[in-house]
């Protein structure tokens, strides 16, 4: 049971990272490598100010949340210039800077050592200390973040988002601001992946870099693009597929030598037969460039 | 750089009034492109109500003045001055360094748009995953929903915000016929409602002068007739300002319209009323195209036409001698489908050596992709095509070419990074020469005007014993027309077979004038 449990935190957070790579890529057209480094500014900073001044947990998260929001401007400035690989590229250096920094700091993240001893959530005395408060914590989180950018995506800030990913000068054209949407598009991403980052923080209790790497980015790229975009469902059946598929992997009878290989080849497999024969992923409506 | 007139209280009653009128003038604008001057030193005024046609041949300049008017490009020189809002607006070049670091006083299309200016592009540049609706609100100004604070805490009043706007669209929408496809996908509507709903995206923006770049072309003869009284009806219901620049073909309909002709030449440009330009030798410009069908089949030839289902018409011009010529080109029963709607079906034609023959069709018959699948550029699913008497249905389009086809797709398919010498490397061989692309090899592609890239598609043309030509003409200025319409003809008395896709103007105004 608990390790069900597990898998449901799991997949609480990815839920939150998801949706908030595809107001990215989805809806903004912007295609993020940079957002394993945003999940973990969030984890390090709600972290630290939980460790280092023994805040609680939400005004641990509001910290990550404005520090996220205000280093989006790394990736979301060069966007007002940059599109298609070269953003990639810039988003690539940002993804390289942020592990790096994580890595190498050693005074203020302990750098490969990492942070021990994260305590759980707790509101209002209550400490969500089983692994089912936590369960349900992160469950209503993923619920309060999914509904935010549902809203968002549905609202006309969604659609100008949409407009600008089909034709940037033809939105400028009609006397829309679309640096200033993509600035917002990006702080609000970077945000939600830093709400990401502190849960998965309070509830692994020990963060380093290596969660954080270039791998990590592309294991969220990959949701996002196996589900699909342009949609609500799409990040939602992405997460929940690369969260369940290594696990009914475990059930198939493969050597444990061999076993991380295999996994990851039938990863790079997923993606290729993806991209073939459904480019827009299994449940999304916009067919990526 | 935003300066309000001082010498505005020094005019006189009468000079105020006719000040008031000017939405939009230009001084001294100057723009040059690698040491090639487009525009030199230009200064006009658009008052209020003005429909204005702009013209010029090929490279003169049109779209780089439509361009810096709606700020997607700066001039190297000059004073722009917009009062279509209370408040005017002037912007100077050259600039100063230090006001390129001013954040909000940039020359950018989104604060032309805010000063009233509209555009509609050539190429229409709608939002195709959205519906025809979205497209229209979408450009609604000033949103408080476009705020995602806003439209996360104040769900109340953007719901209000969005049905008013709504309800706007529609009404425009309604007003252009286009109320029963509301909720259509903007990539599954025809390329008329497409431009309808462009110039109803720019109005609802709130666009006082509208700058729209041939807004008829590619249009068949009812298209035509819908933009230009919806256009009609803007100008005189609504009193907006429009610039309209129009293909040769098209220029006689639009000087309906029309009560100024700026005309672009050398980099001057020259301002007359319609009366005056209708008077000039311009006016006769654009092709007669069935006047010219009887030259191809000369005087002792026949011109015969027949019409299809769905609106199409088949012209051939037959010069003496070539009735019973050997038959370059058989199609039997084509089918041919694009995803799952089926294009042709079971269509049929038959080709003679030394004959023109052209397709009138209305838009969205499938006159491309008939050309398409003869080419072998897309597949058809059944039928056959017999070239010279070899069956060729099976090959692929190099093979096709090998045997002798030439094809001019519609699409402007030059490569943007070549220049144009690699363009003509590229090519097997030039067969007809507009002189202008010789003297600048030296250019990249993506810099030329609409025109000159289709005369650079036209040059790079392998000579071959059939051309396949879809709307050959489109963006040429009348020489260039004139020049290509000879060249034509001139294959045709090489025993050459000639196969041209056209839009349809049966119901234009255009075919009475005998014109195009």
């Amino acid at each position: 049971m608990n390790y069900l449990l597990h898998l449901l935190i799991y997949l609480d957070i990815y839920l939150i990272v998801t949706m908030s790579l595809n107001l990215l890529m989805g809806y903004g057209g912007l295609l993020q490598v940079a957002h394993a480094a945003y999940y973990g500014i969030g984890a390090y900073v709600a972290a630290l100010a939980m460790l280092k001044f023994g805040w609680g947990f939400f005004p641990a998260v509001g910290l990550a949340v404005v520090v996220a929001g205000i280093l989006s401007l790394a990736v979301s400035l060069p966007a007002w210039r940059f599109r298609g690989d070269y953003f990639v590229m810039v988003s690539l250096a940002v993804q390289s800077v942020g592990y790096s920094l994580l890595y190498n700091w050693v005074d203020l993240t302990n750098g490969p050592f990492g942070l021990t001893g994260i305590p759980r959530p707790s509101i209002f005395g209550y400490e969500f200390d089983t692994i089912g408060a936590v369960t349900l914590f992160a469950s209503v989180t993923a619920g309060m973040c999914i509904l935010c950018t549902v809203l968002l995506l549905k609202s006309p800030w969604g659609r100008l988002l949409k407009a600008m990913r089909d034709d940037e000068l033809a939105a400028r054209s009609l006397g829309k601001n679309t640096r200033m949407a993509k600035l917002q598009a990006f702080m609000l991403a970077c945000a939600l992946v830093a709400v990401a980052g502190s849960l998965y923080a309070t509830y692994v209790s020990y963060i380093d870099p290596t969660s954080f790497t270039l791998d990590e980015s592309i294991l969220m790229l990959s949701m996002v693009i196996v589900g699909g975009t342009g949609n609500i469902r799409g990040p939602l059946v992405g997460a929940l597929i690369l969260i369940t598929l290594p696990e009914l992997l475990r059930f198939v009878q493969i050597p444990d030598a061999v076993a991380a290989n295999v996994r990851l080849m039938i990863y790079g497999l997923l993606l290729v037969l993806m991209a073939h024969f459904r480019p827009q992923g299994v449940s999304g409506t916009y067919r990526l460039q | 750089m935003t300066t309000r007139f001082a010498e505005e209280e020094l005019m006189s009653d009468t000079e105020k009034a006719s000040q008031d009128d000017v939405v939009l003038s230009a001084r001294g604008l100057s723009k040059a492109f690698g040491g090639q001057i487009v525009l030199n030193d230009i200064s006009f005024t658009l008052k209020r109500g003005e429909v204005v046609l702009l013209r010029g041949e090929n490279g003169s300049g049109k779209t780089t003045l439509l361009n810096i008017l709606t700020g997607n490009l700066k001039p190297d020189a000059g004073e722009l001055h917009f009062s279509v809002n209370s408040a005017r607006e002037v912007f100077r070049w050259p600039r100063r360094w230090w006001q390129n670091l001013n954040p909000f006083d940039h020359f950018t299309p989104e604060r032309i748009a805010w000063e009233g200016v509209g555009r509609v592009w050539q190429d229409i540049r709608l939002f195709p995953t959205m519906t025809v609706l979205d497209n229209v609100v979408l450009s609604s100004p000033k949103q408080a929903g476009e705020n995602p604070v806003m439209a996360l805490l104040r769900l109340g009043r953007i719901n209000k915000e969005e049905l008013y706007n709504e309800e706007k669209a529609g009404r425009w929408l309604n007003s252009l016929g286009l109320g029963e496809r509301l909720h259509s996908s903007c990539d599954k509507i025809s390329l008329g409602q497409m431009k309808r709903v462009a110039i109803a995206r720019a109005v609802q923006a709130g666009a006082k002068i509208l700058f729209l770049d041939e807004p008829l072309s590619g249009l068949d003869g009812v298209g035509v007739a819908e933009v230009m009284r919806y256009l009609d009806a803007l100008v005189r219901t609504d009193g907006l300002t429009i610039v309209l620049v129009e293909h040769v073909f098209n220029i006689p309909r639009v000087l309906d319209l029309a009560t100024t002709v700026w005309t672009l030449a050398d980099g001057g440009l020259t301002v007359e009323n319609t009366e005056a330009a209708q008077r000039s030798p311009r006016s006769d410009e654009g092709l007669r195209l069935h006047s010219w069908l009887n030259e191809v089949a000369g005087p002792d030839g026949k011109v015969v036409s027949r019409d299809l289902r769905g609106g199409v018409r088949l012209t051939t011009a037959i010069p003496k001698g070539t009735e019973d010529a050997p038959v370059a080109l058989e199609v039997t029963d084509l089918v041919v489908r694009r995803g799952y709607r089926t294009v042709l079906d079971r269509f049929s034609i038959c080709l003679r050596k030394g004959q023109l023959t052209l397709l009138e069709s209305p838009n969205g018959w499938g006159k491309s992709t008939l050309l398409d699948a003869i080419a072998g550029v897309l597949p058809a699913q059944s039928g056959e095509i017999v070239f010279n008497g070899d069956q060729i249905h099976a090959l692929a389009a190099n093979r096709r070419i090998e045997k002798g086809m030439s094809y001019l797709r519609s699409r402007e398919a030059v490569f943007g990074s070549l220049s144009i010498a690699e363009h003509q490397k590229l090519s097997r061989g030039t067969s007809v020469t507009f002189g202008e692309n010789s003297h600048n090899g030296h250019i990249k592609a993506n810099l030329l005007s609409g025109g000159q890239r289709q005369k650079l598609l036209i040059e790079m043309l392998p000579k071959a014993g059939m051309y396949l030509l879809d709307e050959p003409f489109i963006g040429l200025d009348s020489h260039s027309v004139s020049q290509y319409a000879e060249y034509l003809q001139q294959q045709i008395g090489g025993n050459k077979t000639i196969f041209m896709a056209m839009p349809e103007t049966t119901n234009s105004p255009l075919r009475d004038m005998g014109g195009i």
